[in-house]
């Protein structure tokens, strides 16, 4: 009964995607006989049979090489048309993302501000650790911020410090940037362990000169030749900036800002590992290094001068310029916790105002920071 | 046959050519000059350092800094740490190190010295200049 099917098959409709049906049938050993048709219809189609079931010659249809080749090479372009599109369209999701953490950032100083009176140091020396530990609590991080040691007199690699910098905290971290571990030793825990870094830095202070010529404050200017600590700005060293010293107004002021330079701009002339950039390099827990001499604290970590423009191949450590590897510029917070990209080819000087939580300066031309 | 596919690839390039030409000229802001040239210290090329050309605003110039790393005494803005100037009069600023015993915090080594600054007025072309620091008593 099923060799009989299996024969009206084969020879009314030889097409290749019933061969597979007659494969699997299994046909009874006595009726070999039909078997053997079988296997004959098989081999009629397999030599291209058309010509000998039908009377006439059919062409199939289809494509020649030419032609498949031609629609490859058009479908090549057009995915090569739409590749940087798409890396685009990455590139502006990470964007986004990262301008969703410095907002994040700037909203929990504004609270910091609300209950303590004024915005958290940029660092203390007294326990050299900086803003980033400060504003935990507000970033729903209370368990974290409790088992820091505050105001213990040690430096940032004092006891339950530096070790709490094994904890990642993604508001700190730009997806855009190449790596999210320090690469300092001094960052480094005992036996090699790295910490993460952060890559937003508070703003400490224009320096440098401004529009006028005149010079911006700074204090100990140069400690170690790490470049001293600017004192026009909001989040500085050990002190805490109150929102009615911002006389600038707090949208004309930055509060915070993103460093993440590529690779390129690691100078080192240490034995350190230079191959990757993010950040200053140290961990998001370091406010300030400790000199060896004089105690004063020398590097500092968790804010940075104003001296150089967006995206310029940093110098001295604590002049460490604000950098992305977003095209063009680099995001920044300011006061009134608004954040927004600034392009790299801004005007230096109005960059440095926009650092200066003071009156602004205004140059001959009466241009102001927009 | 052959000759409808070849003008079918014409076009292909030709839109290609139109689509990357139109499509990726991302140069914005100020035009920018390069400046090249070899920084001295005490008669020695500066081993490492950087130069930063900021616009004199006293002098009406106005606009973003260009920056070039000194390398061996030499220095060029067209170099990929680099960045052009907007030409015109400039404050140049220059740190010098020795590129020794560099650490976390200095990468450049020992500071020769610091914060040099020359006022210079740099043509609206790309240009060569070099700079022989004067040593300041210190």
């Amino acid at each position: 009964m099923a060799g009989t099917n299996v024969q009206t098959y084969a020879i009314a409709d030889p097409g290749v995607r019933r061969l597979d049906e007659i494969g699997t049938l299994q046909l009874p050993p006595d009726e070999c006989d039909i078997g053997i048709t079988v296997s004959a219809s098989l081999e009629m189609t397999a030599a291209g049979g058309h010509e000998t079931f039908f009377a006439r010659p059919l062409r199939r249809p289809g494509f020649t090489l030419v032609e498949l080749l031609v629609v490859i090479a058009i479908i090549g372009v057009l995915v090569a048309l739409l590749l940087p599109a798409v890396q685009a369209a990455r590139e502006a999701a990470r964007r986004s993302t990262c301008l969703n953490s410095l907002r994040q950032v700037a909203l929990a100083m504004q609270n910091y501000h609300d209950v303590l009176d004024g915005f958290p140091p940029g660092a203390t020396v007294n326990d050299g650790l900086s803003w980033n530990v400060f504003i935990l609590p507000y970033i729903e991080q209370q368990p974290l911020f409790d088992r820091f040691a505050i105001d213990d007199g040690t430096d940032f690699r004092g006891a339950n410090k530096l070790e709490h910098g094994i904890n990642r905290i993604d508001t700190f971290l730009c997806p855009s940037a190449t790596t999210l571990f320090a690469r300092h030793g001094s960052s480094t825990l005992r036996g090699g362990v790295q910490t993460y870094t952060s890559h937003y830095y508070g703003i400490m202070g224009p320096k440098g000169t401004d529009a006028t010529g005149q010079t911006y404050a700074v204090e100990d200017p140069n400690p170690r030749q790490n470049g001293g600590f600017a004192s026009q700005g909001v989040l500085r060293r050990d002190h805490s900036t109150n929102m009615r010293e911002i006389t600038s107004g707090t949208t004309n002021t930055f509060l915070v800002g993103e460093i993440a330079h590529p690779t390129i701009f690691v100078i080192s002339a240490s034995t350190h590992d230079a191959d990757f950039a993010g950040g200053d390099g140290s961990c998001w827990i370091r406010g300030i290094g400790f000199g060896v001499n004089p105690r004063a604290a020398a590097g500092m970590s968790a804010s940075k001068n104003v001296v150089d423009g967006i995206n310029l191949v940093p110098g001295l450590f604590n002049d460490q310029t604000f950098s992305s590897l977003h095209p063009g510029g680099a995001h920044f917070a300011r006061c009134d916790a608004s954040a927004s990209f600034v392009s790299e080819d801004l005007d230096i000087f109005t960059y440095r105002e926009l650092a200066n939580r003071g009156e602004f300066a205004e140059d001959a031309t009466g241009a102001r920071p927009r | 046959m052959i000759h409808h596919v070849r003008t079918s690839l014409y076009t292909c390039g030709l839109t290609v050519a139109v689509l990357l030409g139109t499509g990726c000229s991302g140069d914005k802001g100020p035009r920018r000059y390069h400046v090249q040239g070899r920084v001295e210290f005490r008669g020695a090329p500066v081993p490492t350092g950087r130069i930063v050309f900021d616009p004199d605003p006293v002098k009406g110039n106005r606009g973003p800094q260009g920056v070039a790393i000194i390398q061996d005494g030499a220095f060029d803005t067209r170099a990929a740490t680099g960045k052009g100037t907007v030409g015109g009069p400039h404050i140049v600023r220059i740190d010098g190190f020795d590129g020794q015993g560099g650490n976390d915090d200095s990468p450049f080594g020992n500071a020769l010295f610091r914060d040099y600054q020359q006022s210079v007025d740099l043509p609206q072309e790309d240009t060569e200049m070099d700079f022989t620091v004067q040593p300041t008593r210190e």
